[in-house]
């Protein structure tokens, strides 16, 4: 079975908003140097299940692909060294964080490259984004079937993969015939695996494969579908009051009678 | 001109019902096909939505388009998609708007896409720029960090909105429209998805989402043995529920159908205790609509207590259970 795992370099999720600054001429929040990039978090599950199916298959191949416009090659080979095989990235100055119609075209564009792919894996939405579109961009551009919000997978056989989802109040159970589009939700049997000493070392051996999106034969600005007319911080208008008391049991007890007072409770 | 077809909600039903979402859809649908003088459509894919269509006629909608077979009694990707897609090229709406629910968010983007259309995801409000009568779509992102309008370049223009942040319209049984029944030309032998079974959470209780009372915990709870407490506490009020933040619910401390943000459940309840929780902000983009939210934590500078009414600072350990034996004292009393 062939694999293509999509992952997004993105700034660290856990830096505060106070590190971004607001471009009003591009419409774009701007981190500040001090902000590392990072994989975007999900990803790593969409990496974790394309391994999963590799420790039952050592003839699983995974291909890492990732679209973007300066990847760190240390993050972007931590899939690597999670134990995937190669990595292809799309790079270009026209390719900054772009539109979900632009990312799923030049996904889609890579894996036509690549060739003979029977799935593609990814998290199951961006954790700078937040728009979980690309996923199934790419499976509707492709015609194949997607399932999202995926937490588990097995091989069935028959070219067809079993695959436990979130639904509506819990969880549900499909199978979906190859070659097929998952996206990951971080709700997996257990958390993504770390890099192996040994995952390390193959990952500095691996050479990517660079492309632009010129290229793949890509038109980036026909592609376009939604533009930024605006971006702000949000304005908080809640002002905290803090309860005290000689112990933090006082503090509790003089808690429940203020909600009270206010008719919380 | 698809102008003149106004707007097409998407509306959800579940076991006979509309669901909280459609009434939404349907009021903030209606406030823009007003804005722009042209109809409200809404399509009801399930099974047995035939018998809702009056129901959304009353919440707002000037048109229903019903597809009704039990092939769609439970949300299936594969046969939902081609519906949906069918429903819009027979509406050929000028926008599309659809929940950001469990289903919602799987059928959205892969429609917009379908009909080779741009989509802004998540929003929390929406209006018609009356300048160029295009749609405005304000969404949280970066896990809510910041927020954005969006415009979507091409037609339809699409967009889901986060359940809850808009209120729910107000059924006028007085309202009248017109119900079309459409063939949906979904062949299920064709599907490359089959369903084979659902897993619902066994809960006791009263589900997170619709709890009056919401008692969390974070990765400040320590472990399961420490949810023991939550739960005795949100045992105490009439509708109330644990839940949980992504890092308790990853961690195993508690189960991740609890986890409470924007990837989990939504809540709005009156009164959200966030107990050991940091505040992350795709955490408070899950709870933001509660009425009330208290904070417990042992660090003052924890975010948390930013978007709180009321806070204590000190160790959950020692401040919930008098918290707890107070309160109980007082619903009684």
């Amino acid at each position: 079975m062939r694999i293509v795992t999509c992952v997004k370099q993105m700034p660290d999720p856990e830096s505060p908003a106070s590190l971004y600054s607001i471009d009003d001429v591009n419409k774009k929040v701007v981190p500040s140097s001090n902000v590392p990039p990072d994989v975007s978090d999900y990803d790593r599950y969409g990496v974790e299940a394309a391994l999963m199916l590799k420790d039952k298959d050592a003839d699983v191949h995974i291909s890492v692909v990732s679209l973007g416009i300066d990847h760190s090659l240390d993050v972007i080979k931590r899939p690597v060294a999670m134990g995937c095989d190669d990595l292809y990235l799309i790079q270009g100055e026209d390719l900054d964080d772009p539109d979900p119609s632009i990312t799923s075209h030049g996904l889609v564009a890579a894996v036509n490259q690549i060739g003979d792919v029977d799935l593609i894996t990814f998290g199951r939405q961006s954790g700078n984004r937040d728009q979980a579109s690309v996923g199934p961009g790419v499976a509707v551009i492709l015609g194949w079937p997607c399932v999202t919000n995926a937490v588990d997978l097995e091989d069935i056989g028959d070219g067809k993969l079993r695959v436990e989802r979130l639904s509506e109040g819990g969880t549900e159970i499909v199978e979906v015939n190859l070659p097929a589009v998952l996206t990951f939700s971080s709700e997996m049997p257990h958390q993504p695996r770390y890099a192996t000493m040994r995952g390390i070392m193959q990952a500095k051996r691996v050479e990517p494969t660079i492309w632009s999106a010129s290229d793949l034969g890509l038109d980036v600005a026909s592609l376009e579908k939604i533009e930024v007319l605006d971006v702000f911080f949000p304005t908080s208008t809640t002002e905290v009051e803090i309860i005290e008391g000689d112990s933090p049991a006082e503090a509790g007890r003089a808690l429940a009678q203020r909600l009270r007072e206010a008719r919380v409770i | 001109m698809a102008y003149e077809n106004g707007v097409l909600v998407y509306g959800e039903a579940k076991d006979g019902r509309l669901l909280s979402i459609t009434g939404e859809l349907l009021n903030v649908g209606r406030q823009l096909a007003d804005s722009l003088g042209q109809p409200l459509s809404a399509a009801l894919i399930g099974e047995g939505t035939a018998e809702l269509a009056q129901e959304a006629i009353a919440l707002g909608a000037d048109k229903v388009f019903v597809v009704d077979d039990a092939i769609f009694a439970e949300y299936l990707h594969d046969l939902h998609v081609p519906a949906a897609v069918n429903v819009a090229k027979e509406v050929d709406p000028y926008i599309i708007l659809a929940g950001q629910t469990a289903s919602g968010r799987d059928l959205a983007p892969h429609l917009a896409f379908h009909l080779d259309t741009g989509i802004a995801i998540d929003c929390t409000a929406l209006e018609i720029d009356s300048s160029t009568n295009r749609m405005r779509a304000t969404r949280p992102f970066s896990g809510g960090n910041f927020r954005q309008v969006i415009g979507v370049k091409t037609q339809p223009q699409m967009a889901t909105i986060r359940s809850k942040a808009i209120d729910g319209a107000a059924p006028d049984t007085s309202r009248t429209g017109e119900v079309v029944n459409v063939n949906h030309g979904v062949d299920a032998s064709q599907s490359r998805m089959k369903f084979i079974e659902s897993k619902p959470i066994e809960s006791e209780g009263v589900r997170l989402e619709d709890a009056d009372v919401v008692v969390s915990g974070g990765r400040g709870i320590g472990g399961p043995e420490g949810f023991e407490g939550l739960e005795d506490l949100a045992a105490i009020f009439d509708g109330g529920a644990v839940g949980g933040s992504r890092a308790a619910t990853d961690s195993g401390f508690t189960a991740p159908e609890r986890m409470v943000g924007i990837t989990g459940v939504i809540v709005a309840p009156n009164l959200y205790m966030a107990i050991g929780i940091s505040g992350a902000s795709q955490h408070l983009a899950g709870c933001g609509g509660a009425k009330t939210i208290v904070a417990i934590n042992t660090d003052e500078e924890a975010q948390i207590f930013g978007s709180s009414s009321f806070g204590v600072v000190g160790d959950y350990k020692q401040v919930v259970p008098a918290f707890a034996e107070e309160v109980k004292k007082l619903l009684q009393g």
